[in-house]
């Protein structure tokens, strides 16, 4: 199925200050997930709703990243859900239930953990940073 | 990799029990947890010495396509030691950011879900 216009779920995070060697922020490549054994389903239970994320198994595949002193000027971009066709299936359905589930077979999503650089570079200062999550619609042929 | 460095990360431990029992996390505070209840059902498990790879160095191996991930340059005009302030980042950050997504990506529609300093 095509479709014209896709959505995804994408976060922007950035330190405050720079350069950032305390807690870098890890992302893994989509690429490197066997996304029906690694990924599971689990509930994050709020006072006013139950969300649902993934906990990630461990793989000698996975791939991970970080942004070596990442500066504040510098964004990192990651999705956790991609509409887009050859990435994941278009499903429109899922505007609806995005908010509530993220449990399905063929999401695009980034796991995402901060590790600890410290014991190797000695005391740094503390981590700030801001992460902004955003639903975007764009043109299949676009972004 | 020069700059290739070995963490620690933790995933979830390999069990046959997450084929019959979903993991939990509750997000409310401990004080709201009756006495000999836990707040989770997760058993983490740490994994040392994990290649983390400096995306720098391997910008052809990334995308939002492939990896899921990338990094842009963008520079807020929003003093960022301001953003602690929430209306600030509500106000200010929030609509810098749309508006560099929805004109760097071509996006029609922008919308901001939540955020976190």
């Amino acid at each position: 199925m095509q479709c014209a216009k896709c959505l995804s779920l994408s976060s922007i995070w950035r330190p405050l200050f720079g350069p950032l060697r305390d807690w870098p922020l890890g992302l893994c490549d989509f690429s490197s997930l066997d996304t029906a054994r690694d990924l599971i389903a689990s509930d994050s239970v709020l006072p006013h709703r139950v969300a649902e994320t993934f906990n990630l198994l461990n793989s000698k595949q996975h791939r991970w990243y970080y942004l070596k002193d990442q500066m504040p000027d510098e964004v990192l971009v990651f999705k956790s859900f991609d509409s887009k066709p050859g990435v994941a299936t278009c499903e429109w359905t899922l505007v609806a239930c995005l908010y509530r589930s993220f449990t399905l077979t063929k999401v695009l999503v980034s796991p995402h953990a901060a590790f600890d650089i410290t014991p190797k570079l000695g005391p740094q200062r503390r981590r700030e940073s801001v992460e902004v999550l955003l639903f975007v619609v764009y043109p299949e042929n676009g972004a | 990799m020069a700059s290739a460095m070995e963490a620690t990360l933790w995933y979830l431990q390999d069990l046959e029990l997450w084929k019959t029992t979903k993991p939990y996390f509750i997000n409310v505070p401990m004080s709201a947890i009756p006495p000999g209840h836990s707040r989770s059902n997760e058993i983490s498990v740490p994994v040392h010495d994990v290649p983390v790879h400096n995306m720098r160095e391997e910008m052809s191996q990334i995308g939002l396509d492939t990896t899921g991930f990338t990094f842009r340059r963008h520079k807020s005009q929003i003093p960022l030691e301001t953003l602690e302030d929430s209306p600030i980042l509500r106000d200010e950050y929030i609509p810098e950011i749309e508006e560099w997504l929805r004109s760097s990506m071509g996006a029609d529609i922008v919308k901001t879900i939540t955020f976190q300093v």
